[in-house]
């Protein structure tokens, strides 16, 4: 709770400075949150070619929208939200899905959980062709998150490379809580089976 | 606890560390290989998820961005500029025309001649200034529009 209020005052501190036209205290603004937006706007649009250019739409709309900010969240997540908002827009204009069917996919896709694979089985162990594994998997992971609808890669994103709690994800993307932890689940058991299914493929080969 | 533990429960033990099982799931854990893989897979995939490369951030990004919004304020400024031109030259002509009709008029060719310079005038204020602003207006609503 302290902490909170620390970055409260912090965020509050910074926004004043910006709204006095301080381009010292927008430049920190940019820099402190750039690498959120870089994720989201990344993750969202598929490393498309306008995804740089959205970033700084994104920045120039919080410049704009900054005299609105009320502090009822914190900051980074009112700038995530816009972030997230912008894009959606992008996509909706480009008519491309923002959820998918891997929401409501059947237990069908499951791997045969009789025969897990045996060689990730001791996972305490670092050996050579685990290190191998273990980038081939990040390889395998990065295709299949692309797989993944936008709002799902979002989450994924939010919670595990930005360490974003499930009420800031909720706030965010403007859904449950209770939404958001199912999401995530479903998301991270589907990319699992997925990459075990492709692996099991590409054993047989 | 004979019975599988399902993806949700393998996930919340994984993604609160092992503090989070109960006696019972962690008794079924160490019993059950299934169920250990399939935790060790997950362990695999939140660490995999956790260090996939960040998106490289170009240097010069903040400046950028602080550049287009210098644009946007001279945008502004050039809307706000052509809004006084135009009010002003409406409050001209309004003046001129009273002045002119409150005096009993001009004669003739001067009252015509007037007149027209200064209509002529003010069409061109008005058609310089306001496509302008309008052009700037479109442009800076493109921008704030959310």
């Amino acid at each position: 709770m302290l902490g909170q209020n620390v970055n409260n005052d912090k965020d509050r501190e910074l926004v004043e400075q910006v709204l006095k036209r301080d381009d010292e205290a927008f430049r920190v603004l940019i820099k402190d949150n750039q690498r959120l937006v870089f994720s989201i706007v990344f993750k969202m649009l598929n490393n498309n070619a306008d995804s740089k250019d959205v970033c700084q739409d994104i920045f120039i709309k919080v410049y704009q929208s900054l005299p609105g900010f009320n502090f009822n969240s914190k900051l980074s997540t009112w700038i995530a939200r816009i972030a997230y908002n912008t894009c959606i827009n992008h996509l909706r204009k480009h008519k491309i899905q923002l959820l998918d069917d891997v929401i409501h996919s059947s237990d069908e896709e499951r791997i045969d959980e009789n025969n897990p694979i045996d060689f990730i089985e001791d996972t305490n162990a670092i050996r050579p062709d685990k290190v191998l594994y273990l980038n081939e998997m990040k390889q395998h992971l990065e295709v299949e998150m692309q797989l993944l609808s936008p709002v799902l890669r979002t989450i994924l994103v939010l919670y595990h490379q930005e360490e974003r709690s499930y009420e800031e994800i909720a706030e965010i993307v403007k859904i449950p809580i209770g939404t958001v932890k199912s999401y995530l689940f479903r998301a991270r058991s589907n990319l699992k089976n997925s990459i075990l299914k492709k692996y099991k493929k590409e054993d047989l080969l | 606890m004979n019975t599988h533990l399902t993806d949700t429960e393998l996930q919340q033990i994984v993604e609160e560390a092992a503090g989070y099982a109960t006696e019972k799931q962690s008794e079924h854990l160490n019993a059950c290989s299934l169920c250990t893989a399939k935790k060790n897979e997950y362990e695999i995939l939140f660490g995999s998820l956790k260090e996939m490369e960040s998106v490289l951030i170009p240097e010069s990004f903040s400046e950028g961005v602080i550049g287009a919004v210098e644009e946007i304020r001279e945008k502004r400024s050039r809307v706000v500029q052509a809004v006084f031109y135009i009010s002003a030259s409406v409050i001209a002509f309004i003046v001129l025309l009273i002045t002119v009709l409150n005096a009993g008029g001009l004669q003739g060719a001067s009252q015509s001649v007037v007149l027209s310079l200064c209509f002529t005038s003010f069409v061109y204020v008005c058609i310089i200034e306001g496509y302008g602003l309008l052009h700037n207006h479109k442009a800076t609503l493109e921008d704030i529009t959310l």
